[in-house]
């Protein structure tokens, strides 16, 4: 029975309890609780359990408390949401510096590699058959984050259905150690982010050089796999032509195009497979020492809350930069993909970061209000064809840029073949134009 | 029933119990780390913003770890009704405790205090409350947005009354039963049960001035 306002006092004992009666717990419980009450307790266990009750279900069955279950019940799923969300502020800014063990999934931890979307990610060694592979674990207990062990499920059985040669693939997943985690190819290469950092800072680079490079600043325990024969070309002087292959500088526009390329294809693959990546960065496209780029950290599940992630200080910017600005506000599309590529190409061609800020407030600001230069204000180098596809990427609005990753790599192939790259803000007779001729042209 | 291990009568916990009130440290220990989650729940959501990076959840709870051993002796008289409560009673004193060292006491104002056997005021789970409820606006004119309802929003739970404000935060943020809440907050099952409602009903009336709450 619900009572009015007024009519209970600040305190409701009746100053007397019975002890020492045995009393059936969940009987005396039942007596006691307002029935709709009951009703809301069991809404919000399902809630927590991730199955979605729905409220009008709920004022059906129940006619007699319908109103109250409409009015409380969205109170009390926005309530759960905002835990959620303090929940996983919390644990980002507790993330733990080690773990209690050095075996997991049959693996033995060799060394911490970085830390990214949900987990951390090691080199280790397949006990079994020695094979050099990637882990990644969700570092917290999964006691402590029930809600997060599914969505680290998701992840890794959405990562293991993709089958592409552009992708890292999944091997293996599961909980050990009251930890969760998944096994993948481990790449023996280098992130894009790592090659515009060495652009930026010197002339060019020696693909094989960068290698390396980075092969010095490894850390403790790395083991070096297999194909690491570019290491000894980086050791001779002069330019054969196979290392010529491998050196990219700063204007090495077509194999800028081909990375942008083959990113599209595994794009292009996952999106027929109804899956979109949304979380496209130059740290997510790795390249290894053949050359070959694979996308990798299918982190984020479609349906991400963008403000789950790391609210504080500008290191947060890390994915929220590459972020297109309808995802800001909970949608999500193919294009938005294409936008984070697109972000990620400008920053490759330009060697300049796109978005930054000093504080998230102004990132924010800056992805909603679309400040950025073009690129060939910052490098008058840049082709004109490169900078078009860029743009048509990085528009604000999702129905102004490539609405496919097929559209987007069909411009990257006319840009290889030297053909005029046109804007996709265009008027409304040229994009109906347009979109018949890549319906038949391709 | 979500929570695990609280108050479990089980056989084994009997044990643990029994060698906990002769003063056994590792059975307590034991006792503590079956509740270990939730109160790590409770700190890290009552932990003041102000607080982020100077301290951090897992310090607190070690103080409060360190606490309970020094009260091991109470555990007979304090822990009858609920383990899991006198638990919680201690890790909130000492989150209490923090907060002092760190903030100082310009905050708190002692008429709004709950008694110390409540363990919060409701000035700090009123800015709790908002700035959780607040910060799923992220873009930009929702940020703006956000500081503008921060202050109304935290004037409209201010004026909600102690109790009800404190259910919710039970309820939702610690994730505690209404058996549980009705101990701590020292009321009877059925009026944990009415205050929830109630409180639940004078929320919405706040959020009706929130523009996004049209779920």
């Amino acid at each position: 029975m619900l009572t009015t306002n007024s009519d209970l006092n600040e305190n409701d004992d009746t100053g007397f309890h019975l002890q020492g009666l045995p009393e059936s717990g969940r009987m005396a419980d039942l007596r006691s609780r307002t029935p709709v009450e009951l009703l809301a307790s069991q809404f919000v266990e399902e809630l927590r359990r991730g199955e979605r009750p729905s409220v009008e279900t709920y004022a059906k069955r129940f006619p007699l408390h319908a109103g109250v279950i409409r009015e409380s019940f969205p109170v009390m799923a926005l309530l759960e949401r905002a835990r959620l969300q303090t929940e996983a502020q919390a644990m980002r800014r507790s993330m733990p510096k080690g773990f209690p063990f050095t075996r997991l999934g049959g693996c033995e931890l060799l060394c911490e590699l970085g830390r990214g979307g949900m987990g951390v990610v090691f080199q280790a060694k397949e006990i079994d058959s020695g094979h050099i592979v990637a882990v990644k674990i969700l570092p917290w207990r999964v006691s402590m984050v029930p809600e997060w062990q599914n969505r680290f499920e998701e992840e890794a059985r959405t990562a293991a259905r993709m089958q592409h040669r552009n992708i890292v693939p999944v091997y293996r997943f599961g909980e050990e150690h009251g930890y969760c985690y998944y096994t993948m190819q481990f790449v023996n290469g280098v992130s894009l982010d790592r090659i515009i950092s060495r652009l930026r800072h010197t002339d060019g680079v020696v693909y094989g050089d960068e290698i390396a490079h980075i092969q010095k600043d490894r850390p403790d325990g790395y083991v070096s796999s297999g194909s690491d024969s570019s290491e000894n070309r980086s050791t001779n002087g002069s330019l054969s032509a196979e290392t010529n292959r491998r050196q990219l500088t700063r204007t090495s526009w077509r194999s800028f195009t081909q990375i942008a390329m083959h990113v599209c294809e595994a794009l292009r693959y996952a999106h027929q497979q109804r899956v979109l990546h949304n979380d496209i960065k130059p740290a997510n496209v790795l390249l290894d020492c053949d050359g070959r780029v694979r996308i990798t950290d299918f982190g984020l599940s479609c349906s991400v809350n963008p403000t789950e992630l790391n609210n504080e200080g500008p290191q947060a910017n890390g994915t929220l930069r590459y972020m297109a600005p309808e995802r800001l506000a909970g949608s999500h599309h193919e294009s938005s993909d294409l936008y984070s590529l697109g972000l990620t190409l400008y920053e490759l061609l330009t060697l300049n970061p796109g978005f930054c800020a000093g504080s998230e407030k102004d990132l924010l600001q800056q992805i909603e209000t679309q400040s950025l230069p073009k690129p060939r204000q910052i490098r008058a180098d840049i082709p004109v064809g490169l900078e078009t596809i860029v743009m048509n990427c990085i528009a604000a609005q999702p129905d102004q840029r490539y609405q496919s990753a097929d559209q987007l790599y069909a411009d990257l192939l006319r840009f290889g073949r030297d053909q005029k790259i046109r804007r996709t803000t265009s008027g409304p007779l040229l994009k109906l134009w347009h979109q018949l001729r890549s319906h038949t042209s391709d | 029933m979500t929570h695990s291990g609280s108050d479990d009568p089980s056989a084994q916990n009997n044990a643990l119990i029994d060698r906990v009130i002769a003063g056994d440290h590792d059975a307590l220990a034991e006792l503590f780390s079956q509740h270990r989650d939730r109160l790590w729940r409770m700190i890290s959501f009552r932990l003041d913003p102000r607080l982020h990076g100077r301290v951090d959840a897992d310090d607190i709870l070690q103080e409060a770890w360190l606490a309970a051993v020094q009260r091991i002796d109470h555990f007979l008289s304090d822990a009858s009704r609920s383990i899991f409560v006198w638990f919680r009673l201690i890790a909130s004193q000492t989150l209490i405790d923090v907060h002092r060292r760190h903030l100082g006491t310009q905050k708190r104002n002692a008429a709004l205090e709950f008694s110390i056997n409540r363990g919060w005021s409701s000035d700090s789970t009123s800015s709790a409350l908002s700035f959780h409820l607040l910060g799923h606006l992220t873009s930009p004119s929702q940020a703006a947005l956000r500081e503008e309802l921060s202050n109304q929003l935290q004037q409209s739970l201010a004026s909600m009354n102690d109790i009800d404000r404190e259910v919710l935060a039970l309820r939702h943020f610690e994730q505690l039963s209404n058996k549980e809440t009705a101990q701590i907050l020292g009321i009877s099952d059925q009026a944990s049960s009415d205050r929830y409602m109630r409180a639940l009903g004078r929320l919405k009336n706040v959020l009706q001035i929130m523009p996004e709450f049209s779920d």
